[in-house]
């Protein structure tokens, strides 16, 4: 087991070791992470194929929306997947700053570009659906507005962390970022609330439970866990990508430098 | 009051649920179509996606491509990173 100097140059320099958490070990993570991906991936193509059937051919139309409502079991679960994710790199982002868990900045790193796709999926197909729905493309109402910055939000945070020569100081800014963006979150949520907005209003997690049809609570829910367990196949992948990256770096600047490579 | 051919349709319907019955709508909004149906006109009915096809293929299509883009994108990095690692001669000890 190498010793814990010879992580890569991303390490926050006064980590202290004996607050590491045990999963922490980026050795210990790639086992762990091996061992996982198959069944998530697994997961996430029966999820997504059982989804892809009710939401194609197993749901009724809408009675006033007819087959548009379609567009719903891509548009909403992107939206879950969305929040959810920039959440989870709030999350990252505080044990980054806080307890300086050498993963948690690895993690952030790597959910950032996932977020953004699920953002821009959101938005593009919720404008498919406006469009035949609505007849506008684009409305400048309260949650397309917030969802909007959200994905500006996304796009800054992976803009900040190359933005510096060291990557430690990239990783807090962007950190920092993510954080003070949080507050977004609950904007988008109760933003079909607390203003007149053509979005309509909440039906699933709401007071009083789902208003919505079980035949289409169904597939909506498939497709849910099933991005949800394609961001986590895509998040594990990058995160290995970037330990490895990290172990490269290490491993080069070790064989520049023979007289005082760590053994 | 109902033709022995609707009880069927109806029997056939509640075994069956909703795909017998979104099947049948197909058949119907197809023959309404033409004078005389055959299965490749109920597989263009589906398509049509009751005339707003250009809004629905086009989002699913879009989640495709992103989706599996991204996914791509993410393995031929991965796939990169440990050519590089291996390249560079690693034990396996080292590279753990």
């Amino acid at each position: 087991m190498q010793p814990a100097a010879n992580l890569g140059t991303n390490v926050a320099p006064d980590h202290n070791p004996a607050i590491m958490h045990r999963f922490a070990n980026p050795a210990r993570f790639q086992r762990i992470a091996n061992a996982v991906l198959p069944w998530f991936a697994a997961a996430t193509a029966l999820l997504l194929a059982a989804g892809l059937y009710f939401a194609l051919f197993d749901s009724p139309a809408d009675y006033q929306q007819g087959e548009t409502v379609r567009i719903m079991y891509i548009h909403v679960p992107a939206a879950w997947m969305a929040l959810f994710i920039y959440s989870f790199i709030a999350a990252a982002s505080a044990a980054a700053l806080i307890w300086r868990h050498p993963l948690a900045d690895v993690a952030a790193r790597a959910a950032s570009p996932v977020g953004a796709c699920f953002t821009f999926l959101a938005l593009a197909s919720g404008s498919l659906w406006g469009k035949p729905m609505w007849g506008a493309w684009w409305v400048w109402d309260a949650r397309l507005t917030s969802v909007l910055i959200l994905f500006f939000l996304y796009l800054g945070h992976m803009a900040l962390l190359r933005a510096f020569d060291d990557p430690t100081r990239g990783a807090r800014s962007a950190a920092i970022l993510a954080l003070a963006g949080f507050v977004n979150v609950p904007i988008i949520k109760f933003s079909v609330d607390w203003w007149n907005t053509l979005h309509q209003p909440a039906s699933i997690i709401r007071m009083g439970g789902p208003s919505i049809d079980p035949s289409m609570l169904l597939p909506l829910l498939l497709m849910a866990i099933g991005f949800t367990t394609f961001f986590v196949v895509v998040l594990l992948l990058r995160m290995k990508t970037d330990l490895l990256a990290a172990r490269l770096r290490a491993a080069q600047f070790a064989r520049l430098q023979p007289a005082t490579a760590a053994r | 009051m109902w033709s022995p051919s609707s009880w069927r349709m109806a029997q056939r319907a509640a075994t069956w649920g909703r795909p017998y019955t979104n099947f049948v709508l197909l058949c119907v909004s197809a023959s309404l179509r033409f004078n005389s149906f055959a299965m490749t006109d109920v597989i263009q009915a589906y398509l049509a996606m009751g005339g707003y096809a250009a809004f629905v293929w086009p989002a699913y299509a879009l989640a495709a491509v992103v989706l599996v883009g991204l996914l791509a994108l993410s393995l031929r990095a991965l796939r990169k990173a440990e050519a590089e690692l291996a390249a560079l001669g690693l034990s396996k000890r080292e590279r753990a």
